[in-house]
């Protein structure tokens, strides 16, 4: 069953924050909002927690209407990214506070109370912390206590806002594997809200990629990343290369080349945006076609070697990614000629029909336009369909 | 945008919550008129009671008249006196360390703590004919207490740390940094002052001679202590009204409420002033919440 | 410690030292010799009067009283102010000023005028047998009134600058508006609050101006040790009974200022690891 969220749209007076957006995330599921600020994602969030209501749609967690209910009465589990700790109690008291304010009739016991805030900060490995004031910890000890604030409530679905977010690197990163393996020992539906791709790419068992009040895509991390359904998807993770091309008589036009590959009817004579990623750009094999393109910078990162490259033809920069050995293995240094292949194309065509195409160009037939269509103009790709 | 998402409204609202909202702001601003609003309207209301022939005979009145340039001659040396201590003040506090500084700040603050009553009291044990230097003074034929100079250091210590904590905070919370990077490039210290320290503090600084000018024209505890209230003579404004308001005749308390109506008058303007400096340089007061 | 990158030291030294020296210790200091000169005798002989007595619990517990109610009415205008949105709400913040910014013999005057039988006020009070001028209920009004500003000003940007965010924790936690207001809300205002309470507290005690039109002065009823130091001088000859009343009111003051100071330090309570 789980929690379905169906046409949820949120406007502050002339932004709209969400903008018709439906998911559905299964029972025990880790589910990552991930997006630029302003994207939504901690619009959707509130909204779920209670502190914020849509102007349209619904909410329904087990076929029950969420949004029917006061963010006192959800079981919601919030924990926000500056910890909201209640700075004037202890430890133990943050903790057993979600159980303190219930009604009498439902309110544990004193003793049951004390023993589930033991067994909670146990949870987070904070034994012996109970003491304590907030002031008194680590922010990684601070997030964890408002984890075990959020447990202390048993909420049917976990809300974590950007919660690594003012944590020092090496905390975050630990912390990250911790959380995951807490969540999967509870089973408990988790919604992750962060800008921090690494983060949601590795926590969580799908990931949302929200852009200006939309979904922009909805996949496992290995889809988001290899099969990005959109150019925002693609810009957003990862590092990606762009270049402007047409399509036309089955070619690609290309940055002054024609290229040609398996394309659809429907691209034809429409302007597409290509993308492929660095480790797409490759060193022609000895002997085979390929672009040239001349090394204009080379940096060392780790066993990596980021190259920037111009492409022949009109001059494009495009960024590669190859091994240390690779470089060193045909002496490339700044200023080398190289001859390359782009692997695989993502064309977006946009407007009225968009459409996305995987496109894997052949090398060995690619021409420069100049020649192909025997023309001295060599303004844009797409300027010369009528030659 | 941003700020609409840093503070999303709650929207829906239960109609009890929104009744206890309603309740809560009229008991409020119902509280505000009453104890706030009216005894504002009621000074202008009993200076024209009587009509504006007594009011304008109230205020044209050569005593009153006295008053008014005895209330600013005071002002106009109170103020600066205290301006000047208060930067003084302001630029040892922030950027230096040293011992004892925080019984510094105690000090500065504590002319706010003592009644005003007990500021004259001190002035008249220090300066009166019992006093301290009382017999001095009067072997060289000088009178501090029953005359001006009396009213004048009694004023300078009501208001003395008005410029003063407006500056402090401010100042505390910008720190030393561009002061320092002036030094680093040569610049001297008053070149630092004026050229670095000054145009960033100015709006505080004018905040702070607003209040503590406000504070020296209306003084009138410690003022009717030391003054000896001899109209004509070391009576400021608020001791005029306090006079005539006691003094019995018809118009009496008309008359005393047309002169309250001068310094009413003269708060207004003060809360205008200090309203259009909040709403226009806002950022470059310190927040009240810095002093605490 | 001593940070010397900056120039001024001795000059800014000397001129805050010599201002406050001139100004304040010396004048201080001969009230603190004057009245430390009378010996216990003569003290007890001052402040052991019936009258002497009258003032003294009027102004200290009509002070206290104040200060209680301007911690109630302040905190209630404060939030008011700053957490909702209402017609005039500027203006109402504007007049919060005015009891400091007014003159407190024109205050004086215009809540008597108010407030007497015949006033804007009184008149209404007056068929409910409720008589405020010339009694303690007047005394308290102008206390109150003189203190108010001190509350709202102290809670006001710390309200504003408070975070929503626990909250918004308590709510989702369960808390409901009452649990959120009392567990979170008034632990995290109350050395705030307490501030302004001490503060309202030190102004009501000192107050002459605002009181003495309202108060009337009948001895052993409504006067205030304030009107009796200033009797006291204006009788002439000897100025020690004032002192001892004057070292009285001081000390009180001292000690309120000290309990600021006590206050802020307990705020940072929290804030601070240790």
């Amino acid at each position: 069953m789980g929690i379905t969220i169906d046409g949820l749209a949120r406007r502050y007076g002339a932004f709209a924050a969400l903008e018709r957006v439906s998911l559905d995330i299964a029972d025990g599921e880790f589910v990552a909002l991930l997006g630029p600020s302003g994207s939504g994602k901690t619009t959707l969030l509130r909204i779920l927690a209670g502190l914020d209501d849509p102007d349209e749609g619904r909410v329904r967690r087990d076929g029950e209407d969420l949004l029917a209910l006061d963010a006192r009465e959800r079981h919601v589990g919030l924990v926000f990214q500056h910890y909201a700790l209640f700075a004037h109690m202890t430890v133990a008291d943050n903790v057993a506070f979600g159980l303190r304010v219930r009604p009498r009739s439902q309110r544990p016991a004193r003793r049951e109370i004390a023993a589930r805030v033991a067994e909670l900060l146990k949870r987070v490995q904070l034994e012996g912390y109970e003491r304590r004031y907030p002031a008194q910890l680590s922010g990684g000890q601070r997030q964890r206590v408002a984890l075990a604030r959020a447990l202390a409530i048993e909420p049917s679905l976990l809300l974590l806002d950007e919660p690594f977010g003012a944590l020092d690197a090496q905390v975050r990163v630990a912390l990250r594997g911790w959380l995951r393996d807490l969540q999967r020992s509870l089973g408990l539906t988790t919604v992750l809200v962060t800008h921090d791709q690494e983060e949601a790419l590795e926590m969580a068992d799908r990931v949302v990629v929200m852009n200006r009040g939309r979904i922009e895509q909805i996949g496992t991390p290995a889809q988001i990343y290899r099969e990005p359904a959109t150019p925002f998807v693609h810009d957003f993770i990862g590092r990606s290369n762009r270049l402007d091309g047409y399509v036309e008589h089955g070619r690609l036009l290309l940055s002054g080349y024609a290229l040609q590959g398996e394309l659809p009817m429907m691209l034809d004579d429409r302007a597409v945006s290509a993308w492929l990623r660095p480790e797409q750009v490759t060193l022609a094999p000895r002997g085979e076609a390929g672009w040239p393109a001349r090394i204009t910078r080379l940096q060392v990162a780790g066993s990596a070697v980021r190259v920037a490259l111009t492409l022949a033809g009109q001059g494009a920069q495009i960024e590669a990614e190859w091994s240390e050995e690779e470089v060193s293995r045909h002496a490339l240094a700044e200023g080398s000629a190289v001859t390359v292949q782009l692997r695989t194309l993502t064309l977006f065509a946009e407007g009225r029909e968009p459409s996305r195409h995987v496109f894997r160009p052949r090398h060995d037939t690619m021409v420069p336009l100049t020649q192909a269509a025997g023309a001295t103009v060599d303004i844009g790709p797409w300027l010369h369909r009528k030659l | 945008m941003e700020a609409v998402l840093a503070r999303p409204v709650y929207r829906r609202r239960s109609l009890a919550s929104r009744l206890v909202r309603g309740l809560l702001t009229g008991v409020a601003v119902l509280c505000a008129a009453l104890l706030l609003l009216l005894p504002l309207l009621v000074v202008f209301a009993e200076g024209l009671a009587h009509g504006w022939a007594v009011f304008v005979a109230a205020i044209t009145d050569p005593d009153a008249r006295t008053a008014v340039k005895l209330t600013l001659l005071v002002a106009a040396i109170a103020v600066p006196a205290n301006m000047l201590f208060g930067l003084a003040a302001a630029w040892l506090m922030t950027h230096f360390e040293f011992r004892g500084k925080s019984l510094l700040g105690a000090l500065i603050d504590l002319p706010f703590a003592v009644s005003p009553v007990v500021a004259g009291l001190v002035y008249v044990l220090t300066y009166g004919v019992h006093g301290w230097f009382g017999g001095w003074l009067d072997a060289h034929g000088l009178r501090v207490i029953f005359a001006v100079p009396g009213v004048v250091l009694a004023t300078v210590f009501v208001a003395f740390p008005f410029v003063a904590r407006e500056l402090i905070p401010l100042m505390q919370s910008r720190g030393s940094e561009e002061e320092v990077a002036a030094r680093t490039l040569g610049a001297g210290g008053w070149q630092i002052f004026f050229r670095v320290t000054l145009p960033r503090i100015r709006w505080a600084l004018l905040y702070g001679v607003l209040l503590c000018s406000a504070r020296s024209m209306g003084e009138f505890g410690a003022v009717s202590v030391v003054s000896g209230h001899l109209p004509g003579l070391t009576n400021t404004l608020p001791l005029q009204v306090d006079q005539v308001y006691n003094g019995g005749s018809g118009d009496a308390v008309a008359s005393a409420f047309a002169l309250a109506s001068l310094l009413a008058l003269l708060t207004l303007v003060t809360l205008v002033i200090k309203r259009l400096v909040e709403w226009r340089h806002g950022g470059e007061l310190a927040r009240a919440a810095a002093r605490h | 410690m001593r940070n010397r990158a900056l120039p001024g030291f001795g000059l800014s030294l000397g001129v805050t030292l010599a201002w406050l020296g001139g100004i304040v210790l010396l004048p201080l200091a001969a009230l603190a010799w004057k009245s430390a000169s009378l010996g216990p005798a003569t003290w007890w002989a001052q402040v052991s009067t019936r009258r002497v007595l009258h003032a003294l619990s009027l102004s200290f517990g009509g002070a206290l009283a104040a200060a209680v109610i301007d911690m109630l009415l302040g905190l209630l205008l404060a939030w008011v102010l700053v957490r909702h949105r209402f017609p005039l709400r500027r203006l109402c913040d504007a007049l919060v000023d005015l009891p400091f910014a007014l003159p407190t013999a024109v205050a004086g005057i215009a809540l008597t005028a108010l407030y007497a039988p015949e006033g804007w006020i009184g008149r209404w009070l007056q068929p409910l047998g409720v008589q405020v001028a010339y009694t303690r209920l007047g005394v308290l009004l102008a206390m109150v009134f003189v203190g108010l500003p001190f509350v709202v000003r102290t809670l006001q940007p710390v309200l504003e600058s408070l975070e929503r965010e626990p909250e918004e924790a308590a709510l989702t936690l369960g808390a409901g508006p009452w649990q959120r207001f009392r567990r979170v809300l008034l632990p995290m205002l109350a050395p705030t609050l307490l501030t302004g309470f001490a503060l309202a507290l030190a102004r009501a005690v000192g107050e002459y101006g605002s009181v003495i039109y309202i108060s009337g002065n009948l001895p052993m009823r409504t006067e205030i040790v304030p009107l009796l130091i200033v009797q006291k001088l204006d009788s002439g000859g000897d100025t020690g009974p004032a002192a001892v009343l004057g070292a009285v009111m001081l000390a009180a003051s001292l000690l309120v200022l000290l309990a600021v100071n006590a206050l802020q330090r307990w705020n940072r309570r929290w804030t601070e690891a240790g």
